[in-house]
């Protein structure tokens, strides 16, 4: 893409938007990074703490292995190189959910380094910096009535957390979006993290600025780092109007990135502004150095490789294989691949089946509606997919209707017993055999003389209507094209 | 030596008051502190790979199974600030 394709103009002023991203992500991990207490959302304040993450004296943090392994995957997945050597350091900052005055994280030896993210949008790849560990703060409440206290709860504290960050490769708010929305979909997939923005297990900064271009000339904006962006709305909103800040104070003060360095904004979602928080630090205003408590860590190429089994193919590939192999849609495909769990599901299923579009069909519909009835995950669904090929591969070969298929559906999803048992049990196979159909279709006729009349009287409707009987006569279990040729044989007097 | 405008950030970070008179003397403890990494900087130390210790290998690392943590009895004894299940503390307004 050229780099005249990316630039804007707005009242002669010609600009490009600059925009990186750090994002982090919570894992999904049993336990906390550098302790034994459990790792979840809420609960009862104060209840999953221990001298380590509530930083007591004397108590020494203990690297989990989950927390290394997820940031390898997340590394592998991202195409980043994996280093050998990785260790922790000590940034220090001083607030009241950080009980140790410091956040044990990564400065000069990151676990992951480069690799890059293709984006829909914009159809590019954003370059990947590094990702590193690093752990949660604690959680502060202020309460309107207690003007003189803060109260804060150290459950959160210590939690594993991955910061991802991006070259500033995006140029536009969408592609922010893109970016933030790709990480989530490849965490989720693999099962690294729900990142539920709504809990803050996925928490995106955006540092953005503008390359005014003046003829010959090129300036930069102030770099702002934006923070408290909840929501891919509040991202891309936060993006947008920090744009046309940073415009208009270009055309009334001309301040450049060399002049003005950097400044840290906070997001306000109810007015959609952003807030001058503070100028931002540098570096050493966080006295970086390596966490003696920690030995570095060996990563050897064994776990690597075996780690890279576990990334296997990612949702952007999987998605177009999928349509590609079995003709499903952008939709169908999009949703198929929400989870590694799904995905695997109906490829199961699909698998030798004879119409793999249909068994997509079932799984869109049917299955996730029992799934969002329940509220469960396709892992806790009863039937397994080889049931759901069954069933399917059953209409096709006109074993059962399609409209019995969904009671036979409802059952196996109740019970978990296989189609062909239930069909069984309860009789439902099709009629396909001629001279039943044909005491069937009798049977209609010798009962509805008044339809007869209407239908030969030359009003269609009445066909119909006498389908419709045969079908109840057979319990839904009339072949309906072997039926509706009888009938209309024996109506026309054929 | 250390000049005024790094003494005043360096104090600045570490959340230190000093008097008039002491800014010399920790301004000349200051430089005493970093002439002394001069000389480690001499030294080859391109093959230290700058953690503490032996590197250990990933795969000895904590197995991640929960164990359970303190009790809220224990946090109560740990801080008079501890009320209501949560610890209280000055009123912050940044959120850091």
């Amino acid at each position: 893409m050229s780099a005249s394709s990316l630039n804007r103009t707005l009242d002669g002023i010609e600009y490009e938007i600059v925009v990186g991203c750090e994002v982090h992500v919570q894992l999904l991990t049993k336990t906390k990074a550098f302790c034994a207490c459990e790792n979840r959302f809420g609960g009862i304040p104060n209840s999953r703490v221990c001298p380590v993450c509530l930083g007591l004296p004397g108590a020494l943090p203990v690297v989990s292995a989950a927390l290394v392994e997820g940031a390898i995957i997340t590394g592998l997945a991202l195409g980043s190189r994996v280093a050998e050597i990785t260790k922790f350091d000590r940034k220090n900052y001083v607030y009241p959910d950080l009980p140790k005055g410091y956040q044990i994280s990564q400065y000069d030896l990151p676990i992951c380094v480069g690799g890059a993210l293709e984006i829909a949008e914009g159809a590019r790849a954003v370059g990947i910096t590094r990702v590193h560990m690093e752990e949660d703060a604690g959680k502060s409440l202020h309460l309107e009535e207690a003007a003189n206290a803060s109260y804060v709860d150290f459950n959160r504290c210590g939690t594993p957390l991955l910061e991802i960050v991006s070259e500033p490769d995006m140029r536009s708010p969408e592609e922010a979006v893109a970016f933030v929305e790709g990480i989530r979909e490849i965490m989720r997939y693999l099962e690294i993290s729900d990142c539920n923005m709504e809990e803050g297990s996925l928490r995106c900064d955006a540092n953005v600025n503008l390359r005014i271009h003046e003829g010959e000339k090129l300036f930069a904006t102030p770099i702002v780092e934006i923070k408290n962006m909840n929501s891919f709305r509040a991202i891309r909103a936060a993006l947008e109007f920090e744009t046309d800040r940073q415009l208009a104070e270009w055309r009334s003060e001309r301040l450049t990135l060399e002049a003005v360095g950097k400044s840290t904004r906070g997001f306000n979602d109810e007015t959609g502004e952003t807030v001058l928080q503070r100028t931002k630090e540098a570096a050493s205003d966080y006295r970086y150095f390596p966490e003696p408590d920690l030995r570095p860590i060996e990563i050897g190429r064994e776990l690597v490789e075996k780690l890279r089994s576990r990334v296997g193919e990612l949702p952007a590939a999987k998605r177009e294989r999928l349509k590609a192999q079995y003709g499903l849609s952008d939709f169908d495909a999009q949703t198929l691949v929400s989870s590694k769990a799904m995905s695997g599901y109906f490829e199961e299923a699909a698998s030798g089946s004879r119409d793999p579009k249909k068994i997509a069909n079932w799984i869109l519909t049917e299955v996730r509606g029992v799934l969002n009835d329940r509220g469960i995950e396709i892992t806790s669904f009863a039937s397994p997919p080889e049931h759901l090929r069954e069933l399917v591969d059953s209409i096709e070969s006109g074993i059962i209707s399609g409209k019995i298929a969904k009671d036979v559906f409802a059952e196996m999803a109740a019970s978990g017993k296989r189609p062909s048992e239930i069909i069984r049990e309860r009789g439902l196979s099709q009629i396909a055999d001629e001279g039943e159909l044909r005491r069937v279709v009798e049977s209609v006729i010798a009962a509805n003389e008044k339809s007869v009349t209407d239908y030969r009287a030359g009003r269609d409707h009445a066909l119909k209507y006498l389908m419709g009987q045969v079908m109840k006569e057979s319990r839904g279990r009339a072949n309906p094209i072997a039926a509706a040729r009888l009938l209309e044989e024996r109506l026309n007097g054929r | 030596m250390v000049d005024d405008s790094t003494l005043d950030k360096m104090l600045y970070l570490s959340r230190l008051q000093v008097s008039r008179d002491e800014r010399s003397a920790i301004a000349g403890n200051m430089s005493e502190i970093i002439d002394y990494f001069a000389i480690l900087s001499k030294y080859d130390t391109s093959g230290v790979t700058g953690g503490p210790g032996e590197a250990v290998p990933a795969g000895e690392l904590r197995e991640d199974a929960v164990r359970e943590g303190l009790a809220q009895r224990d946090l109560k004894g740990l801080s008079p600030h501890f009320l209501d299940g949560y610890f209280s503390v000055p009123r912050v307004l940044d959120e850091g």
